[in-house]
């Protein structure tokens, strides 16, 4: 499971990093991300353990609580992004 | 000069960089919530402390009153629920058949017929879930091994030899291991000379180890303490039919030791987490079964262990005195609402067995970690609790929170209970009931998740939170059906 985690996590902050270059996080943005990735993997490891233990119900209550949880950070963090417009003058 | 960005370029090393840190911090925070410990540290947490608060004494957790008198044994509501015609005052004015019943129910009666009331137990006749034939086989095969070996009431149902029990059907039990003074070959007779430990700490460590191996789960060293030994045992020998004989019954032999006790060995036995959801079933009556076997098993090896080192030891599960104070003593965890022990690893799903032993031991110090401010919230089990049995009181102190019969000990601070009231629900139901356990929020299994929520019953705000949290997410949902029919088809 932790191995799982730590790959998703990595994805998660590649694609942060991909969306970086087309747009731009401002602060308030980035916490929530952080926030949300940190969430997200919260309900991922909270569902696989209770499924683990045969806790259906509370499979099924982790992700939607954590894991709506950071997809409201996600939505709430598009409000404080911006497109970036082609090139960047240094 | 203007120099451009090229927007879709490759990652570079400084943003590689970036993502190295950021997973590493990712999986460093995983890790450090990662659930499972080594022997080694569980065995040094046992020694060391948890990050629980250490008090000197359980005085200076609960209010004892110093003339506290001790407790009968007798006064159990199991010993009751057999002596309602023993001369002793009887619990139950109107005589709840069912507490009458209760002992042979649970205790003799896995083809689901009671001798005694001609009863046959109407669950197994309809072959209810947790209550099949396949159900009452394996609480048979648990509690086979505990019963032909020992039985935690041995001291209490062993003939005078200490050599056989009868049952009702006629069956001589060959032994009681907790029988101390039977007859023992050669090695483990105690041995002439005194194995001398260079600190009292070291024999703590050496005796924790030990335990461990020998299967405890939990382990904690109390001073002896003649207050929680029992006033009197009650010596209660069953004839063929599993009737007491009148006329050997003692009910208020006193508990002597023939050496000077100093230390109590206090071990803890978890009881299985998937079984027990089941409650109140034959399935979860296996956990427990299992458990006493354990507890026998695993406090004569210690006792074999000792004499062996030279120092006379007495061992006991249920009997000799009470478990819950000497446990808290021990540092194995707090009281609780229900009146059980509530442990840091397993909540109350723990069974408790003890060595007295004149062996001198590094005592452990008594812990907190926020149990009864959060029962005083919480009222999982109260509200769950099939007979309405236990307390509903907020505080211990509140004046509704009053002893409700003999069965309680008195003097102490703590939540009274009715056990006469339960134990009429353990005959009701042919067989033990421990929803109280199931339900509570304490008892989960060693998950980093459960170690998370937990932390949240220790802080005062969220207390509240905790129980609900509890309950949306599904867990301690006793007497379901569902649970007890899938539980032979999960995957081990
Ligand atoms: S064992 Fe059952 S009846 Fe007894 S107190 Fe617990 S919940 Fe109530
Ligand atoms: S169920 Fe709640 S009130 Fe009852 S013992 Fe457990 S924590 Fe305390």
């Amino acid at each position: 499971m932790f191995f799982l985690l730590g790959f998703l996590s990595c994805l998660a902050v590649i694609q942060i990093l991909k969306l970086k270059k087309k747009y731009t996080f401002k602060l308030p943005a980035r916490l929530l991300i952080v926030v949300g990735i940190c969430l997200l993997v919260f309900a991922v490891a909270w569902t696989i353990s209770s499924l683990i233990e045969f806790e259906n119900q509370a499979a099924g209550v982790g992700m939607l609580f954590f894991g709506g949880s950071s997809l409201v950070c996600f939505s709430i963090a598009t409000r404080f992004t911006t497109k970036k417009t082609g090139e960047v003058q240094k | 000069m203007n120099s451009t960005k090229n927007l879709d370029k490759k990652i570079t090393r400084r943003d590689a960089i970036k993502i190295g840190s950021l997973t590493t911090a990712v999986v460093a925070a995983t890790a450090i919530v990662s659930p499972k410990e080594t022997l080694a540290q569980t065995l040094n947490k046992s020694v060391e402390g948890s990050s629980a608060k250490r008090h000197a004494t359980i005085d200076d957790i609960y209010k004892i009153d110093p003339n506290m008198r001790r407790f009968d044994q007798a006064n159990t509501a199991f010993c009751k629920s057999v002596l309602n015609d023993f001369g002793i005052k009887p619990l139950n004015p109107d005589d709840n058949p069912q507490l009458k019943n209760a002992f042979m129910n649970v205790v003799f009666s896995s083809d689901g017929f009671n001798p005694i009331s001609g009863l046959e137990n109407p669950h197994l006749k309809e072959q209810k879930p947790g209550h099949t034939d396949l159900d009452l086989a394996l609480d048979t095969g648990a509690l086979g091994m505990e019963n032909f070996t020992s039985s935690a009431f041995a001291r209490i149902m062993a003939n005078e030899s200490g050599t056989a029990i009868s049952l009702p059907d006629g069956t001589l039990m060959p032994l009681s291991l907790y029988k101390q003074d039977v007859p023992l070959p050669g090695q483990f007779k105690k041995f002439p000379k005194k194995y001398k430990f260079e600190t009292t700490d070291d024999a703590a460590y050496a005796i924790k180890k030990a335990a461990k191996l020998y299967g405890a789960d939990l382990v904690g060293i109390a001073p002896f303490e003649e207050r929680w030994v029992y006033n009197t045992e009650a010596y209660i020998p069953f004839d063929v039919n599993g009737q007491p004989i009148k006329e050997e019954v003692n009910i208020f032999r006193k508990v002597e030791f023939d050496f000077e006790p100093k230390s109590v060995i206090v071990l803890g036995f978890e009881m299985d987490y998937e079984s027990y959801k089941t409650q109140p079933s034959a399935i979860g009556a296996a956990a427990t079964s299992m458990g006493y076997s354990k507890m026998m098993e695993t406090s004569v090896r210690l006792a074999f262990m000792l004499r062996r080192l030279g120092y006379n030891t007495v061992h006991a599960g249920n009997a000799v005195g009470v478990s819950v104070p000497l446990a808290i003593q021990a540092g194995l965890g707090e009281s609780s609402r229900m009146g059980l022990l509530i442990t840091e690893e397993f909540g109350p799903r723990v069974r408790l067995a003890k060595v007295y032993t004149d062996l001198d031991i590094t005592t452990d110090a008594p812990k907190t970690f926020g149990v009864k401010q959060f029962c005083e919230i919480c009222r999982k089990c109260a509200d769950a609790c099939p007979s309405k049995a236990i307390s509903k009181a907020v505080k211990t102190t509140d004046p509704e929170n009053k002893p409700m019969n003999d069965c309680n000990g008195k003097g102490i601070d703590k939540w009274y209970n009715d056990h006469q009231k339960c134990l009429s629900f353990w005959g009701e139901n042919w067989g033990e009931c421990a929803v109280c356990i199931s339900v509570c929020p304490y008892n989960k299994i060693d998950m980093w998740h459960h170690e998370a929520a937990r932390s949240i019953t220790k802080i005062p705000g969220l207390r509240n939170l905790a129980r609900s949290f509890d309950e949306i997410f599904g867990y301690g949902q006793a007497g379901s059906e569902k649970l007890m029919k899938s539980y032979w088809k999960r995957r081990i």
